[in-house]
């Protein structure tokens, strides 16, 4: 009689299971396959017809990628929630929070003048935005996320405005162009575009980037 | 009828399938795929890798929960029982299937058939 367990876990190879599930399944699906093959005996198969019919229907892979799936369905879900929405959610609320907490103790903004019309370039909290881009990457790091979910939750503000000056255009072309009845001058939005979507990148990215290498992951995680 | 209705549907009739043995006692994985296939003369069958990752599934979901225990020949096997959860979701998955079968039934005339 085969060592069931040691066969199952040489054909499964290695998941993605935590080592105790892993060997837990291995465990039980090894049973079932020396059950099986009792059971074709008892019908009166030769010992090797038996495994054979036992092991015919298999697909290994299939198999553990299924496995997988059932076990870690849950983990993903919590894992991405953990790792990316909500450091993406904190970045946001922070960063709304700054601008406002500046508009109120009244930090002006830097105004110049683009096809006539004001423009403002909020410096302030531009140079206050290194703090929601490191809070949103340390929270996804703190979850194990991996190096793309970090960047993402870390560039959350800037992602959002990019979302929001995609879906303008098309808001403006319904007004011919127009908003409230006044006319926007493309190098106006262009220019809108490049202050709330390019330069917060800037900030964010510097306020992430000691949570992004791998280095310094392993140095924190070491300590 | 597209692959993903007909692995909805089997996937369905399992969940049903196993709900409806583990309500009358606890059973092993073996035993669940045996008894399926003898009752229901060999209509419904699972195999390994169909069983195992549905039964995990169902214990994600909170219907059924698993524990190491010898069995009749002494061998650690591990069983599988219904949860209080997996008992309230087995009346409405039946009501589910009656209706299924009914409608069936009334549109192609199946149990005639």
């Amino acid at each position: 009689m085969p060592d069931w367990k040691k066969w199952v876990s040489r054909r499964m190879g290695s998941t993605q299971l935590p080592d105790d599930v892993h060997d837990e399944v291995v465990a039980e699906i090894a049973a079932h396959l020396e059950d099986e093959c009792e059971d074709n005996r008892s019908l009166g198969l030769s010992e090797s017809s038996a495994r054979r019919r036992a092991l015919s229907e298999i697909r290994w892979h299939k198999l553990t990628r299924a496995v997988e799936s059932a076990k870690l369905k849950e983990d993903v879900m919590n894992n991405r929630t953990k790792g990316l929405w909500l450091p993406a959610l904190a970045n946001l609320v922070i960063a709304g929070a700054l601008l406002t907490v500046i508009r109120v103790f009244g930090v002006e903004d830097r105004t110049f003048s683009v096809s006539h019309l004001p423009m403002a370039l909020p410096l302030p909290w531009l140079f206050a935005l290194p703090v929601s881009g490191a809070a949103a990457a340390l929270l996804a790091k703190r979850a194990q996320a991996p190096l793309a979910a970090r960047l993402i939750a870390g560039l959350a503000p800037s992602l959002v405005a990019l979302a929001v000056f995609c879906v303008m255009p098309l808001v403006f072309l319904l007004d011919r162009w127009q908003f409230s009845g006044f006319p926007i001058p493309l190098d106006y939005f262009t220019l809108s575009a490049l202050i709330w979507i390019v330069l917060p990148i800037f900030p964010l990215l510097l306020g992430a980037l000691p949570f992004l290498s791998e280095s310094a992951l392993a140095t924190r995680s070491a300590n | 009828m597209t692959k993903r209705i007909r692995s909805k549907i089997a996937r369905g009739s399992g969940e049903l399938a196993i709900l409806s043995l583990l309500a009358e006692r606890q059973l092993y994985g073996f035993e669940i795929a045996k008894q399926i296939g003898e009752r229901t003369g060999g209509a419904l069958k699972f195999t390994l890798a169909s069983l195992y990752p549905l039964l995990y599934d169902m214990e994600k979901r909170g219907w059924v929960e698993g524990h190491w225990q010898a069995n009749h020949a002494g061998r650690d096997r591990r069983y599988y029982r219904l949860t209080p959860a997996g008992r309230r979701q087995l009346a409405p998955l039946r009501q589910e299937w009656r209706t299924f079968f009914q409608a069936l039934d009334s549109l192609a005339g199946v149990s005639h058939a």
